[in-house]
């Protein structure tokens, strides 16, 4: 086991490599990252020239790309400066803004793994029921549901319309407290957590219900699929419980595909994570990788899609981990 | 000995031939998926006779005033104009037809390009196997890895432009699944022995690929290809509604929501349509797929 | 024959509701089992035999269904159980090894795990008992160092030993009837006589009965009492093992013997020709005698009605209009 994790730790090296080698050339297409800081206030013109020697910007592209993963792996120049939000490096700009996507998309991915492996399971058993087609039919509604029009609808419904949650943001600016107002910074702490799920409702509603219609059809059709194997019908042979033969035998042999499924599906949350963070200004990575794409802003571009890479290759990789502890067939061969 | 082989691959013909049969009858069985192949049969229509059904109206031009609104901007539906007209006065049902034409396109280019590309390499990997394999699949586990949606953002930031740049940019992602599948397909057709039996008696490497192996790994391809219409569809007005797709003055249903959220209060019937059109082609498309992987794969259809 | 009755299944049908029609899988099978006897049940493939015994074990899935007949089990018909009264005879009195070794056990569990879950269901002991005794029977089965393989997943044994941890969970509640539905026919030559000799050796010890299915008559007459010949889900020949060998009536049984010349009585210097063509498909039977396209003896008769099973000796059953009497036609 450990020599396996060992081994698939120096596998990701090159992929991570390759990742940021076209991502940082994909994105330097994007525009000269110093050219804007020009209109950059905080920036003279020698430090515009001493940046772009730092940068080695003259250079062919294997000499920045080298000098930029070095900044990357150890930012001592920030990851480069921000043309969007002026005066702060890239990675000011990225700290301070990953821990809500961070929430708000984990938080997500839990529900939806909670809710759709059960109702997978649920809709399995009773194939061809109400429940199945009822189950069927909104997980199709799920993965056929443009993310950014099902915000919008959301947004229209409960927060235009019925007033129950809000439009955008992820929390106030300031509370009343007593008559006083309050920055919301110095309010208590569990006002502000209250404040941020009641903001994050319905963007997190969006994100699982992306996932979960995906998720719950194919553990469906897996428990289906196992359900009829031969070590079930052993099992049954034996005189266990219909309940030790669902959840211990089939169960456990249905759900391994799924975590292939939901390793594979990491890119799918940053796209969705994304999409609705631009909805729902929240002013998390996602949105700001949109902001920054829109606006030029070559440097943070470059750095949050290096990020996001890491989190889909680390996706992949805790999920094959699973895998491994799942199936006892992965760790000999 | 090959020669009786050969015979047998005659018989595999008219097997496979009442085997479509077969799954058509299934399909046809599968009503959901039936009554989305119709609907799609119908919106294809619509879309190509976008012109006849516009109501004289079309999707470019500027109307100049309404009856029954003071302004023709974000003027509500009246006669002539069933949807109202959009933020710059033009007619928002001829732009939901012509839109529909952009969408539909889009989701089929994309997703013939991807299963072409991936018959491609899944073939090559597959037959080949060997360093060839290992190539196209650390190189297709390369792509999954990829954080599609912000590089798509930043690829059509780039690459500005036309109908085709977004279709390019779609398509870059959207081969994978159907490369593994087919590769895996190959893997077990290989092993069959109309495979070996061509292989003995000479055939090359691109005739056992395209008579054999191709025809027989089909099934699965028309099933993903299928579903990932409806992805692309998604994709394509995901990328219109951030603005960076089908650009203006251009109608697609993505594009035709980019300023929703601002109307959202004053004109919120013009939400609703592209919304609603682009939902229900997704999901008649995940039907169809769906109906269609239970038809070919008779051991799911109980 | 004095013995006591263990099971007897009296006309049973199984039919499998189908896209494309209905499937009589087994349709009208009787045969009866006593303590400690062992029933070989042959026919080629496809003739029902898995079928009538997922039956007994009330193992059917959808689409099949048991449309009818008894399974009388210890004097009570086991297909008027409840569920629950059937689970707790499955494993502990009657007790079945699968014809797949490779897919029949669980991959994410270990050996011991899977054996000693039965011993835990059926027996009232702790799992530290269950362990030794699931050690024991690992041991008894053959499986060298049992200690060790108790804790080994399925994929990291052979098809052999896997076979053999098959029996030991099948026999680990010391059952009344063992079905074993061509335990041995995934393994090769070598392992299969090993395994065979361990489920004789394991009959006599445990003294259990064996309902033993095959479509090769060479183990039925190294391994069983009497013997029932199956043709598309019904039973054509039924008597015990030296008659059939002796004297088989049944055109089919014939041929099926054909195929193993050394078992042929001496007599037969002139053999029949082998069975020719397919067993029939399931949506498409022959009218009449479900063997007429293939018997070389069809008449017209053959061609419109079924022949009922019939006594042409003291306790041998053979389905045919034209009986053939090997001792006649050599003399
Ligand atoms: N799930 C099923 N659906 C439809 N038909 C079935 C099903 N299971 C079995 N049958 C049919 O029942 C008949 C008997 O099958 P069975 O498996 O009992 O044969 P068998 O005698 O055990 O053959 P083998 O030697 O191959 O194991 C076959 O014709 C088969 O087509
Ligand atoms: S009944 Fe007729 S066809 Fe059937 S086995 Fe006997 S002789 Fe042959
Ligand atoms: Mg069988």
């Amino acid at each position: 086991m450990r020599n396996y994790l060992i081994r698939r730790s120096l596998e990701l090296i090159p992929v991570l490599f390759a990742i940021a080698f076209v991502s940082f050339w994909l994105v330097s297409k994007m525009g000269d990252p110093f050219a804007v800081l020009v209109l950059n206030p905080h920036v003279r013109p020698e430090d515009i020239q001493r940046l772009r020697h730092i940068w080695h910007w003259d250079d062919p592209l294997v000499v920045r790309f080298w000098y930029w993963l070095k900044d990357f792996v150890w930012p001592r120049q920030g990851w480069g400066l921000s043309t969007l939000a002026p005066g702060q490096t890239a990675l000011q700009l990225i700290s301070r803004r990953i821990p809500v996507t961070i929430a708000f998309s984990s938080t997500s991915l839990i529900a939806a793994i909670i809710l759709s492996i059960p109702l997978g399971v649920y809709s399995a058993l009773r194939q061809y029921s109400v429940a199945d087609y009822i189950l069927t039919f909104f997980a199709f509604f799920g993965m056929s549901m443009p993310t950014f029009w099902f915000g919008i609808m959301l947004i229209y419904l409960f927060a235009v319309k019925l007033h129950w949650f809000p439009a955008a943001g992820y929390h106030r600016a300031f509370f009343i407290i007593k008559g006083v107002p309050v920055m919301f910074d110095k309010a208590p702490r569990w006002m502000q957590f209250l404040d941020e799920a009641w903001h994050l409702t319905l963007p997190i509603t969006v994100l699982t219900v992306f996932q979960v219609g995906g998720w719950l059809r194919y553990m469906r059709s897996s428990m289906l699929e196992v359900k009829s194997m031969d070590y079930v019908r052993t099992a049954r042979a034996k005189g266990l419980p219909e309940r030790t033969v669902i959840y211990k035998h089939a169960f456990r042999n249905a759900v391994i595909p799924i975590i292939t499924l939901i390793g594979l599906s990491f890119p799918g949350l940053i796209g969705g994570a994304m999409i609705t963070e631009t909805v729902f200004a929240i002013d998390g990575i996602g949105r700001l990788t949109y902001n920054a794409v829109m606006s030029q802003d070559v440097f943070v571009a470059m750095a949050l899609i290096m990020i996001f890479s890491i989190l889909v290759v680390i996706g992949n990789f805790l999920a094959d981990i699973f895998y491994a502890v799942a199936d006892p067939r992965i760790r000999y061969s | 000995m090959a020669n009786e082989d050969y015979v047998e691959g005659g018989i595999e013909t008219s097997e496979s031939y009442s085997y479509w049969r077969k799954v058509f009858q299934r399909l046809k069985k599968h009503k959901i998926a039936m009554v989305s192949l119709w609907f799609l049969v119908v919106l294809i229509l619509m879309a190509v006779f976008a012109g006849p059904l516009s109501f004289g109206n079309n999707p470019y031009s500027y109307i100049k005033s309404v009856p029954w609104a003071p302004r023709p901007e974000l003027a509500p539906p009246g006669p002539g104009h069933p949807l109202g007209l959009d933020n710059m006065g033009r007619d928002a049902w001829s732009r939901l037809l012509y839109g529909g034409r952009v969408s539909l396109a889009v989701g089929f280019i994309c997703s013939f390009i991807g299963a072409a590309v991936g018959l491609f390499f899944g073939l090559i990997s597959g037959y080949f196997g060997g360093i060839t394999d290992m190539l196209i699949m650390r190189f297709t586990d390369f792509m999954l890895s990829l954080p599609v949606l912000p590089l798509m953002v930043v690829l059509s930031s780039v690459i500005k432009g036309s109908l085709w740049t977004i279709i390019f940019v779609i398509s870059i992602f959207s081969w994978m699944g159907v490369a593994r599948l087919v590769r895996g397909e190959v893997l077990s057709l290989k092993e069959q022995e109309f495979t070996e039996a061509a292989r003995a008696i000479g055939e090359t490497p691109g005739r056992i690929m395209w008579i054999h192996l191709l025809p027989n790994s089909m099934a699965p391809v028309i099933v993903a290809a299928t579903l990932a219409i409806s992805g692309n569809i998604i994709y394509e007005a995901t990328l219109s509604f951030l603005g960076l797709g089908i650009r203006q003055p251009t109608p697609s249903w993505g594009n035709m929501l980019n300023g929703a959220q601002t109307f959202m209060l004053t004109a919120p019937w013009l939400m609703w349509w592209p919304g609603i059109a682009i939902l229900v082609t997704t999901l008649a498309f995940n039907f169809l797929g769906d109906g269609l992987r239970d038809a070919l794969d008779p051991r799911l259809y109980r | 024959m004095e013995k006591e009755v263990l099971l007897e299944v009296k006309d049973l049908r199984t039919y499998f509701y189908t896209e494309d029609g209905v499937v009589r899988a087994v349709d009208g099978v009787s045969f009866t089992i006593h303590k400690g006897e062992v029933l070989g049940l042959v026919g080629e493939s496809g003739c029902g035999k898995s079928v009538t015994s997922l039956s007994i074990m009330r193992l059917v899935d959808a689409p099949g269904k048991i449309v009818g007949g008894q399974i009388i089990f210890k004097g009570e018909d086991l297909l008027k159980k409840s569920e629950e009264e059937m689970r707790k005879i499955r494993g502990s009195e009657i007790a079945m090894i699968f014809q797949e070794p490779m897919t029949a056990l669980n991959p994410v569990y270990t050996i011991g795990d899977q054996i000693m879950e039965a011993i835990l269901t059926h027996q009232d002991v702790n799992e530290e008992e269950a362990k030794k005794q699931t050690i024991k029977l690992l041991d008894l089965v053959g499986i060298p160092d049992p200690k060790k393989r108790f804790n080994e997943y399925p994929h990291e044994m052979s098809g052999g030993m896997r076979q053999r941890a098959m029996i030991a969970m099948a026999i680990s509640c010391n059952p009344d009837l063992l079905i074993s539905d061509e335990a041995t026919t995934a393994l090769d030559v070598t392992i299969q006589a090993q395994i065979l000799e361990l489920m004789k050796d394991l009959q006599r010890k445990i003294g259990m009965a064996i309902l033993f299915i095959t479509h090769d008559l060479a183990l039925v007459a190294e391994m069983t009492d009497s013997v029932a010949v199956t043709y598309t889900g019904k039973i054509v020949e039924y008597s015990d093992v030296r008659s059939i060998f002796k004297n088989p009536h049944h055109p089919y049984t014939y041929g099926l013997l054909e195929s193993i010349p050394s078992l042929l009585s001496e007599k037969t210097k002139e053999p029949l020709p082998a069975i020719e063509g397919m067993v029939p498909s399931p949506y498409r039977m022959p009218k009449g005698c479900h063997f007429n396209p293939r018997c070389p003896f069809a008449t017209d008769i053959c061609r419109k009605e079924m022949p009922e099973l019939k006594e042409v000796e003291p306790n041998h059953l053979v389905r045919c209009f034209h009986p053939v009497n090997v001792k006649e036609e050599v003399s």
